[in-house]
């Protein structure tokens, strides 16, 4: 479960000393659950999926709580806090292969033996029948396609929690629905927490949020 | 159209110049006089010493600046006006950094004399200091910190091409700590695209001449440096050996860039399969050492500028003496009114070539995306670089003739330097311009746009930084060459340059120290600029892309 | 766009003034290449340029870093010199080569040569009339106070003191012409008395049994030198960059004025002395000559002239300037300025010139 208490972010760019960006009293998520956050753009939506990843944020002054399975991951780095992210662009490494990007996503946490983390990708892939792309780069990918192995790569990690950012804005309309429904089913059977941060109100799943007058978050 | 003017530039300023150099070198390899005997073949190869300490400065120099560079190169993504800190090492002339860090760090040089004024134990320069005036080990150590700044600066306008930080961030979500995260994740590309770079660095450290001359072994001396020695001995047996040697030096140009081009593949394959050793370093690229490696650079390359300052305007400098005896106005003041003609040389040979040089390249660029030849050898371009000047600039003098040349000389000189800037710029360009995602093209297109009108409002504006660096970059080699200038402008286009070598010849740095920092200021002007360009003059981003970045 | 045209306008600019502006082959126009290392020789030749101006004459020295350029460029390539400034191996190749003008008979300054002067030959080189006397060279060593004990230093001195001053002594390394000429005082040194010897054909002569002892003594005294004899300076201006920073306590020159003329340029510490290896200082000349290729001979000619006239030559002398000893007549150089007077050391003539390319395949052989 991902909870996050007391969270005050105040932006420090120039020609604003200090000023409130945004506040979050309290948020659980549990697992397998998909919380939506929605607002518009330039409300600091990805900062708070930035705070939560735990990268630096350099304009930026936060404080809250972050505990993770009741392990305050606030002062641990990206790596050690094992969450999985999906941003709107990228998400594969244009410079590796589908099986390389696989691999390199379970190097890190995976016990498995390089064989068996290459079996374990593939059966993945086959369950949406993408087995053909192994050995391919990125870019021969559709945009449904890439989105999917994005996915599968970010679960291939073996995260705690998951933060999407507009992962699905850029794709178009029939071909949305088919890869939203996969990603929360993916998420649920994982038992994974999920962040999802959108503007689109077609794309928002499970609780949802929004940003009030206040600049607090607060249930819609 | 492209490929009209690309084949015209291939011919004018890759084919007939080395091709004209080649021929020579070829018809005195087989002449009488000077032709490759087995003498000569065997007293090159005898000279075990010598070969070894070659392959030994055109391997591992390049590598640790390589490395070096991409260790440090993090501490661009934070902070990107870093960049300027490497302007003025970039600018100032090879054989004059190397004089100024001897001054530095020589036995007799200022750091030893710091050491003698605060504890009075050397009251002569002490013998056995790791950094002595003749050796392998100062060649490596110039060329390192002078080929390290120049792969920081093509890493610099690659990493504008790569979207790092994201690759960064997303390796960390998969569990690489931050330093694992660039090492795996982003060097593959970036050494993918430094290849070419990494090639005239390798070409660079096996050729170079003036800096063995002046701080590199005599007896155990580098072939390149004994290659021109014997060039200009005129002996039958030493012009047959310098012949000899000139095409042992290409032989092993060409095995080593072969090697070259794997190392990328080499990189990539370790990367990605190698394990991990999971050691949670919950360091950031607060990475003290890195930090501080920064810094000193810094203060090192101020140090060299400051103390050829300082003996540019010494009366008399001895050891053990922290400062001059004295200092006068007097060698600035009296070389002043001879200054305008090479001064006026140097600049407009440079800007001319340097133009020139980035606009054909991208020329070749281009038709090279055409031809979607992204992935073949381009090494081939850089070849004017791997033949010894010598007999290159012999071999012009040759197929041109006397008659073609007289009267016509200023501009030879400027197509001399252009047939080197062409290489350079190629090479700078070469990562970002094939790697340029057609997407961006594709979608100026679906606005209305027509093809040259994408590649003149998108695609160059995009690759402003690229095409300024290796303006930048083709500027100063321009700048540095002497033996073309000499040689085809037949004394009618000195040039700063010119005059500082042979003004150096005789060993008093006072005055060269003073022509070195005269060859320094317009590239260094050229290099801020090229700085202040790609990072913005205040540094920071607008409010849109910072607001892009976080919302 | 626009900005682009704006570039290319300025460059063709700058480019037209350059290409029709230079100095083509203008008839006053001469060419003179002249190793540019001396900021002496460059004031000095800078006052030359002044003094030719008022006879309708552009002097331009082209600074080169070392002759041998010229030389590549006469050989193998195409130059424009009217004159050059050279000696020893560089003539000798270039003799060889036949393209120089022979215009000693032309020049009529030569009959103020000094009759005592040997420029006959160069380096051992019969000139043959193909180059112009222009300055003496006196092979001399210069050192810090107190490294040696006598004026003339012997092989067996040079050798105590580098023992006394262990790492601090060297020698530019042959094939470099003051290395070359460290070895042949050394010779003369071990062999005072077999003189003649030397102004013979080296294949004439036992070569191998008379140069033993030099190379006997060499391995004695190498590893007693800088950096253990495993490495030499390049040339004696970098020997003497090494003397005046306290790396060696010695250097060597031809110029038998330097060990003052450098001190008042700051380049040496004030004090240091000027020797001579062995007892008598090794004497040459060093010269002028036209090339065949030249575009203004009679020019050149006329600058050599110049060159020649008593007052260059007493201003070349001069030892608050450039110092180099006058080849002209003393009797045509009194004068009042005692620093114009040069004295010279007592000298000794130099050896055949095969002995020059034996000595140096030996050297190379041996220490490289």
């Amino acid at each position: 479960m991902l909870t996050i208490r007391n969270l005050v972010i105040f932006s420090e760019m120039t020609g604003s000393s200090n000023r409130l960006l945004l506040r979050l009293n309290s948020l659980d998520i549990k697992p397998g659950e998909v919380v939506t956050l929605m607002g518009p753009s330039g409300v600091g939506k990805s900062t708070l999926l930035r705070w939560v990843l735990g990268e630096p944020l350099p304009n930026f002054s936060a404080e809250g709580e972050l505990t993770l399975n009741n392990n305050d991951i606030g002062q641990l780095s990206v790596a050690q806090r094992r969450i999985g992210m999906m941003f709107q662009k990228g998400g594969l490494f244009p410079h590796m292969t589908v099986a390389e990007n696989c691999l390199f996503a379970q190097k890190p946490r995976s016990t498995l033996n390089r064989k068996a983390q290459a079996e374990k990708a593939m059966s993945m892939l086959s369950t949406l029948g993408l087995n053909d792309k192994w050995n391919h780069y990125p870019h021969s990918l559709s945009g449904g396609q890439y989105s999917r192995i994005s996915l599968l790569c970010a679960l291939l990690a073996e995260p705690k929690a998951m933060l999407l950012d507009e992962p699905f804005s850029a794709l178009d309309a029939n071909l949305k629905e088919e890869v939203r429904d996969w990603t929360f089913q993916q998420l649920k059977e994982n038992k994974i927490p999920t962040l999802l941060v959108t503007h689109d109100r077609t794309d928002a799943h499970g609780r949802i949020l929004t940003v009030n007058e206040d600049k607090e978050i607060v249930d819609d | 159209m492209v490929r009209a003017l690309s084949v015209a530039i291939k011919f004018a300023f890759i084919v007939l110049p080395v091709g004209g150099g080649l021929m020579l070198l070829l018809l005195s390899s087989f002449s009488a006089e000077s032709g490759i005997t087995n003498n000569a073949v065997y007293t090159i190869l005898s000279e075990r010493e010598a070969l070894v300490s070659t392959l030994l400065v055109a391997v591992v120099a390049p590598l640790i600046a390589c490395y070096s560079a991409l260790w440090l190169a993090p501490g661009l993504l934070k902070r990107p006006k870093l960049q300027q800190l490497l302007s003025p090492v970039l600018s100032v002339p090879h054989v004059a950094f190397a004089v100024g860090l001897m001054l530095l760090l020589s036995p007799s040089g200022w750091l030893i004399r710091l050491v003698e004024s605060i504890t009075g134990l050397l009251p002569f320069p002490p013998q056995g200091w790791p950094l002595p005036e003749k050796s392998v080990i100062t060649v490596m150590v110039v060329l390192v910190l002078k080929e390290l700044p120049f792969l920081l600066l093509m890493i610099a306008a690659q990493l504008k091409q790569v979207p790092a930080s994201s690759w960064l961030t997303q390796a960390q979500s998969y569990g690489y700590s931050q330093r694992q995260a660039w090492w795996r994740g982003v060097t593959p590309e970036l050494l993918k695209r430094l290849t070419l770079p990494m090639a005239a660095v390798i070409i660079y450290s096996l050729s170079v001449v003036d800096i063995p001359l002046l701080v590199g072994s005599n007896t155990e001396a580098l072939l390149a440096q004994r290659v021109y020695e014997w060039t200009f001995q005129f002996s039958p047996e030493s012009q047959s050996k310098a012949v000899t040697g000139a095409w042992a030096l290409m032989v092993i140009a060409v095995l080593l860039l072969f090697l070259n081009s794997l190392h990328a593949d080499l990189y990539r394959k370790w990367a990605l399969t190698k394990a991990l050793r999971k050691q949670w370093s919950n360091t950031t690229f607060s990475d003290k050492a890195a930090k501080i490696t920064w810094i000193t650079f810094g203060f090192l390359s101020l140090a060299i500028i400051a103390v050829l300052i300082l003996q540019s305007v010494a009366s008399s400098w001895f050891y053990p003496t922290l400062m001059p005896e004295a200092l006068s106005l007097n060698r600035w003041q009296s070389e002043w009114h001879y200054l305008t003609e090479p001064s006026f040389n140097s600049i407009w040979l440079a800007l001319t070539s340097a133009l020139l040089g980035v606009i054909f390249a991208v020329v070749l660029l281009q038709h090279q995306r055409e031809q979607k030849q992204k992935r073949s050898l381009n090494a081939w371009v850089l070849i004017a670089l791997f033949v010894p000047q010598v007999p290159l600039v012999l071999g012009w003098q040759m197929m041109l003739g006397e008659h073609l040349t007289q009267g016509w000389n200023v501009m030879w000189v400027a197509w001399s330097h252009t047939v080197y800037t062409v290489p350079y710029a190629y090479l700078v360009l070469h990562g970002a311009y094939t790697q340029f995602d057609e997407q961006w093209l594709v979608k100026a297109q679906s606005l209305g746009y027509s093809a040259r009108q994408a590649w003149w409002k998108v695609m160059l504006p995009m690759l402003r930084t690229p095409l300024a660096t290796a303006f930048a970059v083709a500027f100063s080699v321009s700048i540095a060459q002497y033996l073309p200038t000499q040689w085809l402008g037949h004394g009618l286009t000195p040039t700063l340059t010119t005059e500082a070598v042979s003004v150096a010849s005789g060993g008093d740095w006072r005055i060269g120290s003073l022509y070195a920092l005269l060859q320094t200021v317009l590239p260094l002007v050229v290099f801020i600029s090229v700085g202040l360009l790609s990072t913005g003059l205040k540094g920071k981003k607008t409010k849109a892309e910072r607001y892009a970045d976080y919302s | 766009m626009r900005v682009l045209a704006l570039i290319t306008l300025v460059l063709l600019t700058l480019f037209g003034t350059t290409l029709f502006g230079t100095p083509q082959a203008k008839a006053e126009v001469v060419n003179f290449y002249a190793w540019g290392g001396s900021p002496q020789v460059n004031s000095y030749l800078r006052w030359a340029q002044q003094e030719l101006e008022a006879e309708g004459i552009q002097l331009r020295h082209n600074k080169i870093a070392d002759a041998s350029e010229v030389v590549k460029q006469l050989i193998n390539g195409y130059s424009n010199a009217d004159i050059i400034w050279i000696n020893g191996e560089n003539f000798h190749a270039l003799k060889k080569a036949n393209a120089l003008l022979p215009i000693v008979e032309d020049i009529k300054g030569m009959q103020h040569i000094n009759p005592e002067l040997n420029w006959q030959t160069d380096f051992g080189e019969p000139v043959n009339g193909l180059e112009v006397p222009w300055g003496v060279g006196q092979f001399n060593l210069i050192a810090r106070p107190g490294v040696f004990e006598t004026e003339a230093v012997s092989a067996h001195e040079l050798l105590r003191a580098a023992q006394d001053y262990k790492g601090r002594i060297s020698y530019p390394k042959p094939p470099e012409f003051h290395g070359t000429t460290f070895l042949k005082s050394l010779l003369l040194s071990l062999y005072p008395e077999r003189r003649s010897v030397f102004q013979q054909p080296v294949a004439s002569v036992n070569a191998e049994e008379i140069t033993q002892p030099l190379w006997n003594y060499l391995d004695k005294l190498h590893p007693l030198l800088w950096q253990q004899g495993d490495n030499f300076p390049s040339s004696a201006g970098e020997q003497v960059s090494y003397l005046a920073n306290g790396q060696l306590v010695m250097a060597v020159s031809f110029n038998p004025n330097d060990y003052r003329t450098l001190v008042n340029q700051g380049r040496l510490p004030a004090g240091v002395k000027r020797y001579t290896l062995s007892n008598r200082a090794m004497t040459n000349t060093h010269y002028l000559a036209v090339p065949k290729t030249a575009q203004n001979p009679k020019l050149a000619k006329q600058v050599i002239e110049f060159l020649l006239s008593v007052q260059a030559q007493l201003r070349k002398a001069d030892t608050n300037r450039w110092g180099d000893p006058s080849v002209l007549a003393p009797q045509l150089l009194q004068t009042q300025s005692a620093s114009q007077q040069t004295e010279l050391l007592p000298s000794t003539d130099d050896f055949h010139a095969s002995w020059q390319s034996y000595l140096e395949q030996q050297w190379s052989e041996r220490y490289q």
